[in-house]
């Protein structure tokens, strides 16, 4: 069979859009895919300017591209995910929401006439727009899961898988760069006594408020997670025993100033508190940290709750006196 | 593996100096500044090889990766990656011309690599008697310590690794890059047989 | 007169491109070398009347032999066929001497025409 007939009835039908140029960037031709979307025939625009034509073209860069492809005698390429499209032009997709616009790969090859010698710039453009919503439908998706996996179902603070990860990574940092780092580890006090008093929902709801009201007295910089069922970390980069151990004060005592409204009754709860500064020749790993800021938090517990403790060496001793 | 032949690696060299010397020339009357490449070295390896070897090269740095698939008649395709090793693509980018502002740094060096290894491999094929259609140039992830599991993803679906270190000097400032020409077995018979083809006309 | 002739290049592709570009008129002896030291072994101890050189080569470059040949004022003349064709490159090369640069991968034309332009042919 003579396949020569094929050509341009596939050219026409298929559905990506071709574009033919000149080397001073005259439209030669394009294709029903492009004419029907563009709603402008071909007769009309042939010989002009594609700038002319297409409005919103990044000329600087277009030209630089169309110019490499015939110095070069090389193809060039854009994709979506850099340039959402080189020529304006709808989707057919009309409920799909994000762009208005088709998203476009485009990839530009050098032609040569067979019998002028002459060249021309063909531009191939593929519809990416439904690939590209996959993508950032994807993403999205991953964005939320990934963020469901860091927290705390109750809280919304930072879940302990997580929160220890950000410990670990922070210890590094604070190793590599010689920065100091300080762990705050505490306990909502009596936590059963407000459970018994107030029913579950009451404890929740003290963990809730507490959980955000902390957060709103720390740096953007501190991390702040939920350890266990009362207890919570907040990671203090760079910041020294002092800096932190005022920070864990002020948080004690405004914690204690500060009033919950649940179902008409006001309770009052306080936190106990321990502070612990990243020694980086005896704390090998984050694990370290956290044993230092918990003996610390015990301390204050044992030492009648509602107070800081920041770490020292000898508090192994207090603790053996309390006992 | 059958690898090269002492002959047929010397005319790969060969081939591969005069295609950076023509794709050196090209990029220098496009972007109108002096543009130097050098193939001083070129090795045949086994896909398997090439992760461990290109890991000492790029231990500790930022390394960008951009890959592009090619393919020719008779069963020649494959997968060229450019690897730079830059503390900043911007430098790269000012060098040869761009205006940062006109694009993102993933579209520079995506642009960049393309051209490189399209106006190399162009003259490569049309040296050996044969042309070469190219896939969209694709930037690799690979931040810290992923660009020795990302070789070895893409080295486990290749048999043959040409690797080609390649050095610029772009007008006062010169640095290298990689080239790593991902093949299939079956492409190196064809490259071995043009190669000989090749051997046999002189 | 019979007119010996040198190809020095590392890759036995090149020489052998270097010798089947030659144009046919050109009736000469062929010696071949596969860098520049052996080149300069050759050089003295014959007679050479051209020399087709590539500059990117182990042991002694291009560079390195044009300049050896500059040192003793050996008188042979010097076409450089290069695939680094740089202007300083070439500018350089014909500082030392060299007749011609021609570029890689060598067109038998180009050869014959600037064979005949300095009477080699």
């Amino acid at each position: 069979m003579d396949a020569h007939w094929l050509a341009m009835p596939i050219l026409q039908q298929l559905n990506s859009g071709v574009l033919v140029l000149s080397t001073d960037y005259g439209i030669s031709f394009y294709n029903q895919f492009i004419e029907r979307r563009l709603g402008v025939p071909l007769a009309e625009v042939r010989h002009k300017s594609v700038f002319d034509v297409f409005t919103d073209l990044p000329e600087a860069w277009l030209k630089r591209k169309l110019d490499s492809v015939v110095a070069l005698n090389a193809p060039t390429f854009s994709s979506w995910e850099q340039r959402p499209y080189v020529l304006k032009l709808p989707h057919l997709r009309p409920v799909s929401g994000g762009s208005d616009y088709m998203m476009q790969n485009c990839s530009m090859l050098p032609l040569v006439h067979p019998h002028t010698g002459e060249t021309f710039i063909c531009l191939l453009i593929e519809d990416a727009t439904d690939v590209s919503i996959y993508q950032l439908e994807l993403q999205r998706n991953m964005q939320a899961l990934q963020q469901a996996n860091r927290l705390d179902g109750l809280t919304k603070l930072y879940n302990r898988s997580y929160w220890e990860q950000l410990l670990q990574s922070e210890v590094l940092r604070a190793k590599r760069y010689h920065q100091p780092l300080s762990l705050i580890l505490f306990d909502l006090d009596k936590f059963k006594q407000l459970n018994d008093d107030y029913g579950h929902l009451g404890g929740d709801f003290v963990l809730i408020e507490l959980a955000s009201f902390i957060q709103s007295l720390l740096r953007e910089s501190d991390f702040l997670g939920r350890y266990g069922g009362e207890e919570f970390g907040i990671i203090l980069p760079n910041t020294s025993q002092s800096g932190a151990n005022e920070v864990a004060e002020r948080i004690c005592r405004q914690v204690a100033a500060h009033q919950l409204l649940f179902n008409q009754r006001i309770i009052r709860a306080t936190i106990s508190l321990g502070v612990a500064e990243l020694n980086p020749h005896r704390h090998q790993e984050a694990h370290d940290l956290l044993q230092c800021a918990d003996v610390a938090l015990y301390v204050s517990k044992r030492q009648g709750r509602n107070r800081s403790t920041s770490y020292r060496d000898d508090l192994q001793k207090v603790l053996q006196k309390v006992n | 593996m059958t690898m090269l032949t002492p002959d047929q690696q010397d005319a790969l060299q060969e081939l591969m100096n005069v295609s950076m010397g023509l794709a050196s020339d090209q990029l220098a009357r496009f972007l109108d500044t002096l543009v130097h490449l050098q193939v001083p070295a070129m090795q045949v390896v086994r896909a398997s090889d090439m992760p461990a070897q290109l890991r000492e090269l790029y231990a500790d740095k930022e390394a960008h990766l951009i890959s592009q698939g090619f393919i020719g008649p008779a069963g020649m395709q494959g997968e060229a990656m450019l690897l730079y090793n830059l503390s900043s693509a911007k430098q790269l980018a000012a060098i040869l011309g761009y205006q940062q502002s006109e694009v993102s740094d993933a579209e520079m060096l995506t642009d960049i690599s393309s051209i490189l290894t399209t106006t190399f491999l162009n003259s490569l094929a049309a040296q050996l008697g044969s042309t070469l259609s190219y896939s969209a140039p694709r930037q690799l992830n690979c931040q810290n310590n992923q660009l020795v599991e990302r070789l070895q993803a893409l080295a486990s679906r290749w048999n043959v690794a040409l690797q080609v270190n390649i050095q610029y000097q772009v007008t006062d400032y010169a640095f290298q890059c990689d080239m790593i020409l991902l093949i299939p077995g079956t492409a190196l018979q064809t490259l071995q047989q043009q190669l000989d083809d090749i051997l046999q006309d002189y | 007169m019979s007119l010996t002739a040198l190809i020095c290049d590392d890759s036995v592709l090149a020489r052998k491109q270097v010798k089947k570009s030659l144009p046919e008129g050109f009736a000469a002896d062929i010696l071949t070398a596969s860098n520049g030291l052996e080149a300069l072994d050759i050089l003295s101890s014959q007679e050479v009347g051209v020399v087709f050189l590539d500059l990117t080569m182990p042991e002694l470059d291009g560079i390195g032999v044009l300049e050896a040949i500059k040192a003793r004022q050996l008188k042979c003349v010097v076409i450089v066929i290069s695939a680094d064709i740089q202007p300083e490159m070439q500018k350089r090369v014909a500082e030392l001497g060299a007749l011609a640069f021609i570029q890689k991968p060598v067109n038998s034309d180009k050869l014959a025409h600037i064979m005949h332009q300095y009477g080699l042919i």
